[in-house]
Protein backbone atom coordinates (compact mmCIF):
# COMPACT_ATOMS: atom_id res chain seq x y z
CA UNK A 1 0.00 0.00 0.00
CA UNK A 2 2.47 2.63 -1.19
CA UNK A 3 0.11 4.75 -3.34
CA UNK A 4 -3.54 5.41 -2.53
CA UNK A 5 -5.55 3.47 -5.07
CA UNK A 6 -8.95 3.45 -3.45
CA UNK A 7 -11.13 6.36 -4.65
CA UNK A 8 -12.02 7.33 -1.09
CA UNK A 9 -8.39 7.48 -0.07
CA UNK A 10 -7.47 9.73 -2.98
CA UNK A 11 -10.30 12.21 -2.38
CA UNK A 12 -8.43 14.38 0.15
CA UNK A 13 -5.47 14.53 -2.18
CA UNK A 14 -7.63 15.77 -5.07
CA UNK A 15 -9.21 18.36 -2.83
CA UNK A 16 -5.78 19.67 -1.95
CA UNK A 17 -4.72 19.89 -5.62
CA UNK A 18 -7.77 21.91 -6.60
CA UNK A 19 -7.37 24.05 -3.47
CA UNK A 20 -7.82 27.79 -4.13
CA UNK A 21 -10.20 27.69 -7.14
CA UNK A 22 -12.50 25.13 -5.61
CA UNK A 23 -12.41 27.03 -2.34
CA UNK A 24 -13.80 30.22 -3.81
CA UNK A 25 -16.55 28.47 -5.74
CA UNK A 26 -17.32 26.35 -2.78
CA UNK A 27 -17.52 29.43 -0.57
CA UNK A 28 -19.84 31.35 -2.90
CA UNK A 29 -22.12 28.39 -3.59
CA UNK A 30 -22.24 27.49 0.10
CA UNK A 31 -23.06 31.06 0.99
CA UNK A 32 -25.85 31.15 -1.57
CA UNK A 33 -27.16 27.82 -0.45
CA UNK A 34 -27.04 28.78 3.20
CA UNK A 35 -28.65 32.14 2.42
CA UNK A 36 -31.40 30.45 0.43
CA UNK A 37 -32.07 27.91 3.18
CA UNK A 38 -32.10 30.60 5.88
CA UNK A 39 -34.44 32.79 3.85
CA UNK A 40 -36.89 30.01 2.98
CA UNK A 41 -36.96 28.20 6.33
CA UNK A 42 -36.82 31.55 8.12
CA UNK A 43 -39.92 32.70 6.22
CA UNK A 44 -41.66 29.45 7.14
CA UNK A 45 -40.76 29.93 10.82
CA UNK A 46 -41.95 33.54 10.76
CA UNK A 47 -45.21 32.47 9.15
CA UNK A 48 -45.66 29.77 11.82
CA UNK A 49 -44.89 32.27 14.60
CA UNK A 50 -47.34 34.76 13.12
CA UNK A 51 -49.90 31.95 12.85
CA UNK A 52 -49.55 30.97 16.52
CA UNK A 53 -49.25 34.47 17.96
CA UNK A 54 -52.72 35.88 18.62
CA UNK A 55 -53.84 39.05 16.88
CA UNK A 56 -53.93 42.09 19.05
CA UNK A 57 -57.33 42.57 20.60
CA UNK A 58 -59.23 45.77 19.93
CA UNK A 59 -59.69 47.75 23.12
CA UNK A 60 -62.47 50.26 23.27
CA UNK A 61 -64.26 52.16 25.97
CA UNK A 62 -68.04 52.16 25.88
CA UNK A 63 -70.36 54.21 28.04
CA UNK A 64 -73.26 52.08 29.20
CA UNK A 65 -76.33 52.79 31.26
CA UNK A 66 -75.87 51.47 34.80
CA UNK A 67 -78.97 52.27 36.86
CA UNK A 68 -81.21 55.11 37.99
CA UNK A 69 -79.67 56.92 40.94
CA UNK A 70 -82.63 55.84 43.10
CA UNK A 71 -81.25 52.29 42.80
CA UNK A 72 -78.26 53.25 44.94
CA UNK A 73 -79.51 55.56 47.70
CA UNK A 74 -77.03 57.61 49.70
CA UNK A 75 -74.84 55.43 51.93
CA UNK A 76 -75.66 52.18 50.15
CA UNK A 77 -73.72 49.77 47.90
CA UNK A 78 -74.79 47.47 45.11
CA UNK A 79 -72.99 45.31 42.61
CA UNK A 80 -73.77 45.33 38.91
CA UNK A 81 -72.77 42.91 36.18
CA UNK A 82 -71.26 44.74 33.26
CA UNK A 83 -71.12 43.67 29.62
CA UNK A 84 -68.17 41.31 29.13
CA UNK A 85 -68.57 39.62 32.51
CA UNK A 86 -66.97 42.20 34.82
CA UNK A 87 -68.70 43.29 38.02
CA UNK A 88 -68.78 46.86 39.38
CA UNK A 89 -69.30 47.50 43.10
CA UNK A 90 -71.15 50.80 43.18
CA UNK A 91 -71.29 52.90 46.37
CA UNK A 92 -73.10 56.17 46.84
CA UNK A 93 -71.11 58.13 49.41
CA UNK A 94 -73.41 61.13 49.16
CA UNK A 95 -70.80 63.41 47.71
CA UNK A 96 -69.89 60.98 44.99
CA UNK A 97 -70.81 57.70 43.32
CA UNK A 98 -67.85 55.31 43.21
CA UNK A 99 -67.74 52.19 41.00
CA UNK A 100 -65.00 49.72 41.92
CA UNK A 101 -63.84 46.80 39.84
CA UNK A 102 -64.07 43.45 41.67
CA UNK A 103 -60.88 42.17 40.01
CA UNK A 104 -57.84 42.04 42.29
CA UNK A 105 -55.04 44.18 40.81
CA UNK A 106 -52.46 41.59 41.94
CA UNK A 107 -53.14 38.55 39.75
CA UNK A 108 -56.73 38.94 38.61
CA UNK A 109 -58.84 36.91 41.07
CA UNK A 110 -62.30 38.17 42.08
CA UNK A 111 -62.50 39.82 45.49
CA UNK A 112 -65.19 39.12 48.15
CA UNK A 113 -66.89 41.45 50.61
CA UNK A 114 -66.15 40.42 54.20
CA UNK A 115 -69.15 41.73 56.17
CA UNK A 116 -67.73 41.25 59.69
CA UNK A 117 -64.45 43.01 58.94
CA UNK A 118 -66.04 45.56 56.56
CA UNK A 119 -63.38 45.03 53.94
CA UNK A 120 -62.79 43.37 50.58
CA UNK A 121 -60.57 40.30 50.52
CA UNK A 122 -58.95 38.46 47.66
CA UNK A 123 -59.18 34.67 48.09
CA UNK A 124 -56.02 33.97 46.09
CA UNK A 125 -53.05 35.71 47.71
CA UNK A 126 -54.63 37.53 50.65
CA UNK A 127 -55.03 41.07 49.33
CA UNK A 128 -57.21 43.27 51.59
CA UNK A 129 -58.98 46.48 50.49
CA UNK A 130 -61.05 49.13 52.30
CA UNK A 131 -64.60 49.87 51.07
CA UNK A 132 -63.21 52.69 48.93
CA UNK A 133 -60.78 50.27 47.24
CA UNK A 134 -57.53 51.23 48.97
CA UNK A 135 -55.18 48.25 49.45
CA UNK A 136 -54.33 47.78 53.13
CA UNK A 137 -52.66 44.37 53.33
CA UNK A 138 -51.15 41.59 51.23
CA UNK A 139 -49.25 41.92 47.94
CA UNK A 140 -51.48 44.73 46.49
CA UNK A 141 -50.67 46.93 49.54
CA UNK A 142 -46.95 46.19 49.15
CA UNK A 143 -47.09 47.43 45.60
CA UNK A 144 -49.57 50.25 46.24
CA UNK A 145 -52.14 48.78 43.84
CA UNK A 146 -55.69 49.80 44.72
CA UNK A 147 -58.89 48.46 43.19
CA UNK A 148 -59.54 49.92 39.77
CA UNK A 149 -62.30 52.54 39.58
CA UNK A 150 -64.70 52.79 36.67
CA UNK A 151 -65.51 56.34 35.65
CA UNK A 152 -69.15 57.06 36.56
CA UNK A 153 -71.15 59.84 34.96
CA UNK A 154 -74.42 61.15 36.29
CA UNK A 155 -76.87 62.40 33.73
CA UNK A 156 -79.97 63.80 35.41
CA UNK A 157 -81.34 60.91 37.49
CA UNK A 158 -79.36 58.16 35.79
CA UNK A 159 -75.89 56.69 36.22
CA UNK A 160 -73.67 55.76 33.30
CA UNK A 161 -70.41 53.84 33.49
CA UNK A 162 -67.41 53.69 31.13
CA UNK A 163 -66.50 50.07 30.48
CA UNK A 164 -63.40 48.93 28.65
CA UNK A 165 -64.00 46.03 26.30
CA UNK A 166 -61.49 43.84 24.50
CA UNK A 167 -62.64 42.37 21.24
CA UNK A 168 -60.47 39.36 20.43
CA UNK A 169 -60.28 38.56 16.72
CA UNK B 1 -34.24 -20.46 11.98
CA UNK B 2 -35.46 -19.62 8.52
CA UNK B 3 -37.63 -16.88 9.90
CA UNK B 4 -34.65 -15.50 11.84
CA UNK B 5 -32.54 -15.47 8.66
CA UNK B 6 -35.38 -13.89 6.71
CA UNK B 7 -35.68 -11.15 9.31
CA UNK B 8 -31.94 -10.61 9.54
CA UNK B 9 -31.74 -10.05 5.80
CA UNK B 10 -34.47 -7.41 5.99
CA UNK B 11 -33.43 -5.81 9.28
CA UNK B 12 -29.64 -6.00 9.08
CA UNK B 13 -28.86 -5.48 12.75
CA UNK B 14 -26.01 -7.27 14.41
CA UNK B 15 -27.71 -8.64 17.49
CA UNK B 16 -24.42 -9.48 19.21
CA UNK B 17 -23.18 -5.89 18.81
CA UNK B 18 -26.57 -4.57 19.95
CA UNK B 19 -26.26 -6.70 23.08
CA UNK B 20 -22.91 -5.09 23.86
CA UNK B 21 -24.28 -1.56 23.32
CA UNK B 22 -27.50 -2.05 25.25
CA UNK B 23 -26.07 -4.15 28.02
CA UNK B 24 -24.65 -1.49 30.23
CA UNK B 25 -22.59 -2.66 33.20
CA UNK B 26 -24.40 -1.28 36.24
CA UNK B 27 -22.50 -0.38 39.43
CA UNK B 28 -23.29 -2.62 42.34
CA UNK B 29 -24.84 0.10 44.48
CA UNK B 30 -27.89 -0.05 42.20
CA UNK B 31 -28.79 -3.22 44.06
CA UNK B 32 -30.03 -0.79 46.71
CA UNK B 33 -33.65 0.17 46.10
CA UNK B 34 -33.12 3.89 46.78
CA UNK B 35 -30.74 4.06 43.85
CA UNK B 36 -33.46 2.98 41.41
CA UNK B 37 -35.58 6.13 41.56
CA UNK B 38 -34.49 7.32 38.11
CA UNK B 39 -36.41 4.55 36.38
CA UNK B 40 -39.56 5.33 38.39
CA UNK B 41 -40.54 8.56 36.59
CA UNK B 42 -39.79 6.86 33.26
CA UNK B 43 -42.22 4.06 34.12
CA UNK B 44 -44.82 6.55 35.36
CA UNK B 45 -44.38 8.55 32.15
CA UNK B 46 -45.41 5.46 30.19
CA UNK B 47 -48.47 5.12 32.43
CA UNK B 48 -49.25 8.81 31.82
CA UNK B 49 -48.90 8.48 28.07
CA UNK B 50 -51.17 5.41 27.95
CA UNK B 51 -53.91 6.76 30.22
CA UNK B 52 -53.59 10.21 28.61
CA UNK B 53 -54.23 8.80 25.14
CA UNK B 54 -57.25 6.95 26.55
CA UNK B 55 -58.61 10.12 28.18
CA UNK B 56 -58.22 12.11 24.97
CA UNK B 57 -60.76 9.81 23.29
CA UNK B 58 -63.56 11.58 25.17
CA UNK B 59 -62.13 14.95 26.24
CA UNK B 60 -63.38 18.02 24.35
CA UNK B 61 -61.05 21.06 24.59
CA UNK B 62 -63.79 23.67 24.43
CA UNK B 63 -64.76 25.83 27.44
CA UNK B 64 -68.44 25.07 26.95
CA UNK B 65 -67.93 21.29 26.80
CA UNK B 66 -64.67 20.50 28.62
CA UNK B 67 -66.13 20.07 32.11
CA UNK B 68 -69.10 18.05 30.83
CA UNK B 69 -66.78 15.80 28.82
CA UNK B 70 -64.70 15.05 31.93
CA UNK B 71 -67.94 14.40 33.84
CA UNK B 72 -68.98 11.98 31.12
CA UNK B 73 -65.65 10.14 31.42
CA UNK B 74 -66.20 9.91 35.17
CA UNK B 75 -69.80 8.78 35.16
CA UNK B 76 -70.80 7.27 31.81
CA UNK B 77 -67.71 5.82 30.13
CA UNK B 78 -66.84 2.29 31.39
CA UNK B 79 -63.79 2.47 33.70
CA UNK B 80 -63.44 6.19 32.88
CA UNK B 81 -63.20 7.08 36.58
CA UNK B 82 -60.45 4.49 36.99
CA UNK B 83 -58.37 5.66 34.04
CA UNK B 84 -58.68 9.30 35.07
CA UNK B 85 -57.79 8.47 38.68
CA UNK B 86 -54.73 6.51 37.55
CA UNK B 87 -53.71 9.45 35.33
CA UNK B 88 -54.08 11.92 38.20
CA UNK B 89 -52.35 9.78 40.84
CA UNK B 90 -49.60 8.82 38.45
CA UNK B 91 -48.91 12.51 37.71
CA UNK B 92 -48.54 13.18 41.45
CA UNK B 93 -46.27 10.18 41.91
CA UNK B 94 -44.24 11.16 38.85
CA UNK B 95 -43.51 14.63 40.20
CA UNK B 96 -42.71 13.12 43.62
CA UNK B 97 -40.34 10.60 42.00
CA UNK B 98 -38.61 13.30 39.92
CA UNK B 99 -38.09 15.42 43.06
CA UNK B 100 -36.76 12.44 45.09
CA UNK B 101 -34.48 11.37 42.22
CA UNK B 102 -33.12 14.92 41.90
CA UNK B 103 -32.52 15.11 45.65
CA UNK B 104 -30.62 11.82 45.53
CA UNK B 105 -28.50 13.10 42.61
CA UNK B 106 -27.96 16.43 44.35
CA UNK B 107 -26.91 15.15 47.76
CA UNK B 108 -24.60 12.48 46.33
CA UNK B 109 -22.96 15.05 44.04
CA UNK B 110 -23.73 12.90 40.98
CA UNK B 111 -24.26 16.04 38.88
CA UNK B 112 -20.55 16.94 39.01
CA UNK B 113 -18.17 16.91 36.06
CA UNK B 114 -18.64 15.39 33.48
CA UNK B 115 -22.38 15.03 34.15
CA UNK B 116 -23.37 18.73 34.31
CA UNK B 117 -25.41 18.65 31.10
CA UNK B 118 -27.35 15.63 32.28
CA UNK B 119 -28.29 17.52 35.46
CA UNK B 120 -29.50 20.38 33.27
CA UNK B 121 -31.59 17.97 31.19
CA UNK B 122 -32.97 16.70 34.51
CA UNK B 123 -33.95 20.21 35.58
CA UNK B 124 -35.63 20.54 32.17
CA UNK B 125 -37.50 17.28 32.83
CA UNK B 126 -38.71 18.64 36.19
CA UNK B 127 -39.88 21.86 34.52
CA UNK B 128 -41.72 19.90 31.81
CA UNK B 129 -43.29 17.62 34.46
CA UNK B 130 -44.56 20.69 36.35
CA UNK B 131 -45.81 22.10 33.03
CA UNK B 132 -47.70 18.84 32.48
CA UNK B 133 -49.21 19.15 35.95
CA UNK B 134 -50.33 22.73 35.44
CA UNK B 135 -51.76 22.29 31.93
CA UNK B 136 -53.34 18.99 33.02
CA UNK B 137 -55.41 20.40 35.82
CA UNK B 138 -56.31 23.43 33.71
CA UNK B 139 -58.02 21.16 31.18
CA UNK B 140 -60.63 19.84 33.63
CA UNK B 141 -62.26 23.30 33.67
CA UNK B 142 -62.99 23.25 37.37
CA UNK B 143 -62.80 26.44 39.40
CA UNK B 144 -59.12 25.75 40.10
CA UNK B 145 -58.48 25.22 36.39
CA UNK B 146 -59.87 28.62 35.46
CA UNK B 147 -58.35 30.63 38.31
CA UNK B 148 -55.04 28.77 38.02
CA UNK B 149 -54.87 29.77 34.35
CA UNK B 150 -55.84 33.36 35.21
CA UNK B 151 -53.14 33.64 37.88
CA UNK B 152 -50.53 31.94 35.66
CA UNK B 153 -51.36 34.27 32.77
CA UNK B 154 -51.05 37.40 34.92
CA UNK B 155 -47.90 36.02 36.52
CA UNK B 156 -46.37 35.54 33.08
CA UNK B 157 -47.40 39.07 32.20
CA UNK B 158 -45.43 40.36 35.20
CA UNK B 159 -42.15 38.96 33.79
CA UNK B 160 -40.08 41.97 32.73
CA UNK B 161 -39.75 42.71 28.98
CA UNK B 162 -41.00 39.46 27.40
CA UNK B 163 -43.87 38.91 29.86
CA UNK B 164 -46.77 40.59 28.05
CA UNK B 165 -45.89 38.85 24.76
CA UNK B 166 -45.54 35.45 26.43
CA UNK B 167 -48.80 35.93 28.31
CA UNK B 168 -50.65 36.77 25.12
CA UNK B 169 -49.10 33.75 23.41
CA UNK B 170 -50.09 31.47 26.30
CA UNK B 171 -53.65 32.81 26.57
CA UNK B 172 -54.23 33.20 22.86
CA UNK B 173 -55.41 36.73 23.48
CA UNK B 174 -55.52 39.58 25.96
CA UNK B 175 -57.43 37.60 28.59
CA UNK B 176 -58.18 34.00 29.49
CA UNK B 177 -60.79 33.08 26.91
CA UNK B 178 -61.92 30.52 24.39
CA UNK B 179 -58.46 30.25 22.84
CA UNK B 180 -56.74 29.58 26.16
CA UNK B 181 -58.10 26.08 26.72
CA UNK B 182 -57.09 24.92 23.23
CA UNK B 183 -53.58 26.25 23.81
CA UNK B 184 -53.24 24.49 27.15
CA UNK B 185 -54.57 21.31 25.53
CA UNK B 186 -52.02 21.50 22.68
CA UNK B 187 -49.27 22.07 25.24
CA UNK B 188 -50.45 19.09 27.30
CA UNK B 189 -50.88 16.56 24.50
CA UNK B 190 -48.49 17.80 21.80
CA UNK B 191 -45.69 20.15 22.74
CA UNK B 192 -44.85 18.90 26.25
CA UNK B 193 -44.92 15.18 25.26
CA UNK B 194 -42.52 15.98 22.39
CA UNK B 195 -40.29 17.94 24.78
CA UNK B 196 -40.27 15.25 27.46
CA UNK B 197 -39.50 12.54 24.90
CA UNK B 198 -36.53 14.50 23.57
CA UNK B 199 -35.23 15.37 27.05
CA UNK B 200 -35.70 11.81 28.30
CA UNK B 201 -33.87 10.41 25.26
CA UNK B 202 -30.98 12.83 25.83
CA UNK B 203 -30.96 12.01 29.54
CA UNK B 204 -30.80 8.24 28.98
CA UNK B 205 -28.22 8.50 26.16
CA UNK B 206 -25.94 10.60 28.40
CA UNK B 207 -26.35 8.15 31.28
CA UNK B 208 -25.37 5.34 28.91
CA UNK B 209 -22.37 7.27 27.54
CA UNK B 210 -21.02 8.31 30.94
CA UNK B 211 -22.11 5.23 32.83
CA UNK B 212 -23.93 5.45 36.13
CA UNK B 213 -22.02 7.40 38.79
CA UNK B 214 -20.22 4.89 40.97
CA UNK B 215 -20.57 4.84 44.68
CA UNK B 216 -19.18 2.34 47.05
CA UNK B 217 -20.79 1.30 50.26
CA UNK B 218 -18.64 0.05 53.09
CA UNK B 219 -20.58 -3.18 53.36
CA UNK B 220 -20.33 -3.80 49.58
CA UNK B 221 -16.56 -3.61 49.84
CA UNK B 222 -16.55 -6.69 52.00
CA UNK B 223 -18.52 -8.71 49.47
CA UNK B 224 -16.61 -10.74 46.93
CA UNK B 225 -17.05 -10.38 43.15
CA UNK B 226 -16.93 -7.68 40.50
CA UNK B 227 -18.00 -4.07 41.02
CA UNK B 228 -20.74 -4.19 38.38
CA UNK B 229 -23.61 -6.36 37.24
CA UNK B 230 -25.34 -6.48 33.83
CA UNK B 231 -28.21 -4.12 32.99
CA UNK B 232 -30.04 -6.90 31.21
CA UNK B 233 -31.61 -8.89 32.71
CA UNK B 234 -30.58 -8.04 36.29
CA UNK B 235 -31.30 -4.34 36.54
CA UNK B 236 -34.11 -4.52 34.03
CA UNK B 237 -35.84 -7.04 36.29
CA UNK B 238 -35.35 -4.74 39.28
CA UNK B 239 -37.09 -1.98 37.31
CA UNK B 240 -39.86 -4.45 36.38
CA UNK B 241 -40.40 -5.21 40.06
CA UNK B 242 -40.59 -1.47 40.79
CA UNK B 243 -43.04 -1.14 37.87
CA UNK B 244 -45.31 -3.88 39.25
CA UNK B 245 -45.11 -2.29 42.70
CA UNK B 246 -46.09 1.10 41.22
CA UNK B 247 -48.96 -0.43 39.26
CA UNK B 248 -50.23 -1.98 42.50
CA UNK B 249 -49.84 1.30 44.39
CA UNK B 250 -51.59 3.28 41.63
CA UNK B 251 -54.48 0.81 41.53
CA UNK B 252 -54.89 1.02 45.31
CA UNK B 253 -54.78 4.83 45.28
CA UNK B 254 -57.20 5.08 42.34
CA UNK B 255 -59.69 2.69 43.96
CA UNK B 256 -59.44 3.98 47.54
CA UNK B 257 -59.08 7.67 46.68
CA UNK B 258 -60.63 8.13 43.22
CA UNK B 259 -60.18 11.56 41.65
CA UNK B 260 -63.27 13.70 42.05
CA UNK B 261 -64.65 16.58 40.09
CA UNK B 262 -64.94 19.96 41.82
CA UNK B 263 -67.26 22.83 40.95
CA UNK B 264 -67.40 23.97 37.33
CA UNK B 265 -65.29 27.03 36.42
CA UNK B 266 -67.09 30.31 37.03
CA UNK B 267 -65.27 33.28 35.48
CA UNK B 268 -67.37 35.69 37.58
CA UNK B 269 -66.55 34.25 40.97
CA UNK B 270 -63.31 33.11 42.61
CA UNK B 271 -64.13 30.53 45.32
CA UNK B 272 -63.24 31.68 48.86
CA UNK B 273 -60.72 28.88 49.46
CA UNK B 274 -58.52 28.23 46.49
CA UNK B 275 -55.20 26.43 46.41
CA UNK B 276 -53.18 24.98 43.56
CA UNK B 277 -51.81 21.41 43.42
CA UNK B 278 -49.31 20.65 46.22
CA UNK B 279 -46.25 21.07 43.99
CA UNK B 280 -47.12 24.74 43.50
CA UNK B 281 -47.88 25.40 47.18
CA UNK B 282 -44.51 27.03 47.77
CA UNK B 283 -44.92 29.51 44.87
CA UNK B 284 -48.46 30.28 46.06
CA UNK B 285 -47.20 31.08 49.57
CA UNK B 286 -44.24 33.03 48.18
CA UNK B 287 -46.65 35.15 46.12
CA UNK B 288 -48.58 35.98 49.29
CA UNK B 289 -45.43 37.07 51.12
CA UNK B 290 -43.70 39.19 48.51
CA UNK B 291 -44.51 41.83 45.95
CA UNK B 292 -45.34 40.58 42.46
CA UNK B 293 -42.21 41.72 40.61
CA UNK B 294 -39.92 40.43 43.35
CA UNK B 295 -41.79 37.11 43.48
CA UNK B 296 -41.52 36.60 39.72
CA UNK B 297 -37.85 37.56 39.58
CA UNK B 298 -36.88 35.49 42.63
CA UNK B 299 -38.71 32.38 41.37
CA UNK B 300 -36.96 32.83 38.01
CA UNK B 301 -33.60 33.26 39.75
CA UNK B 302 -34.13 30.09 41.84
CA UNK B 303 -34.98 28.11 38.70
CA UNK B 304 -31.91 29.44 36.93
CA UNK B 305 -29.69 28.64 39.91
CA UNK B 306 -31.03 25.07 39.95
CA UNK B 307 -30.27 24.79 36.23
CA UNK B 308 -26.66 26.00 36.42
CA UNK B 309 -25.98 24.54 39.88
CA UNK B 310 -23.20 22.11 38.74
CA UNK B 311 -21.13 25.09 37.55
CA UNK B 312 -21.77 27.12 40.71
CA UNK B 313 -20.74 24.07 42.75
CA UNK B 314 -17.58 23.69 40.66
CA UNK B 315 -16.72 27.35 41.25
CA UNK B 316 -17.16 26.92 45.01
CA UNK B 317 -15.07 23.76 45.04
CA UNK B 318 -12.34 25.39 42.97
CA UNK B 319 -11.83 27.86 45.82
CA UNK B 320 -12.42 25.44 48.67
CA UNK B 321 -11.75 21.88 47.48
CA UNK B 322 -13.18 20.12 50.53
CA UNK B 323 -16.13 22.44 50.96
CA UNK B 324 -19.43 20.89 52.00
CA UNK B 325 -21.23 24.04 50.86
CA UNK B 326 -23.39 22.21 48.31
CA UNK B 327 -24.87 19.99 51.02
CA UNK B 328 -25.71 22.96 53.23
CA UNK B 329 -27.14 25.01 50.37
CA UNK B 330 -29.16 21.98 49.26
CA UNK B 331 -30.46 21.45 52.79
CA UNK B 332 -31.37 25.13 53.07
CA UNK B 333 -33.27 24.93 49.76
CA UNK B 334 -35.15 21.79 50.86
CA UNK B 335 -36.07 23.36 54.21
CA UNK B 336 -37.13 26.62 52.52
CA UNK B 337 -39.32 24.96 49.87
CA UNK B 338 -40.78 22.34 52.25
CA UNK B 339 -41.39 25.02 54.87
CA UNK B 340 -43.31 27.26 52.45
CA UNK B 341 -45.27 24.26 51.14
CA UNK B 342 -46.22 23.05 54.63
CA UNK B 343 -47.19 26.57 55.66
CA UNK B 344 -49.51 26.78 52.66
CA UNK B 345 -50.88 23.30 53.33
CA UNK B 346 -51.72 24.06 56.97
CA UNK B 347 -52.85 27.70 56.73
CA UNK B 348 -56.47 28.35 55.81
CA UNK B 349 -55.62 31.70 54.18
Amino acid sequence: MSEPTHPQASAPARRQEAGPQRGRRWFVSSLLMLGGLTASYGTAILMAARYIYPRKGIRRVRRVFLAPISDVPEGSSRSYSLPGGAVALVTNTGADVVALSNTCPHLGCKIHWETSAREFRCPCHGGVFTPDGTATAGPPAQEGKNLKRYPVTRVERNLFIDVEEVIQL
Amino acid sequence: MRLADWLKERIPVDLEALKVYSNEPVPRHLKHWWWCLGGTPAYLFLVQATTGILLSFYYVPDPSQAYESVKRVMSAVPYGWFIRSIHRWSSNLMITAVILHMMRVFFTGAYRRPREINWMLGVGLLAVSLGFGFTGYSLVYEQLSYWGATVAGNLTEAVPVAGPYLARLLRGGEQVGDNTLTRLFILHIGILPAAITALLAGHIILIRLHGVTEFEFTKDRERPGKGTFPFFPDHFLTEMIIGVGLAFLLTCLAVIFPTGLAERADPLNTPPHIKPEWYFFWTFRWLKLTGLTFAVLSIGAMGFLALVWPFVDAAIRARKPHSEASVWIGLAAVIFLTGLSLWEAIASH
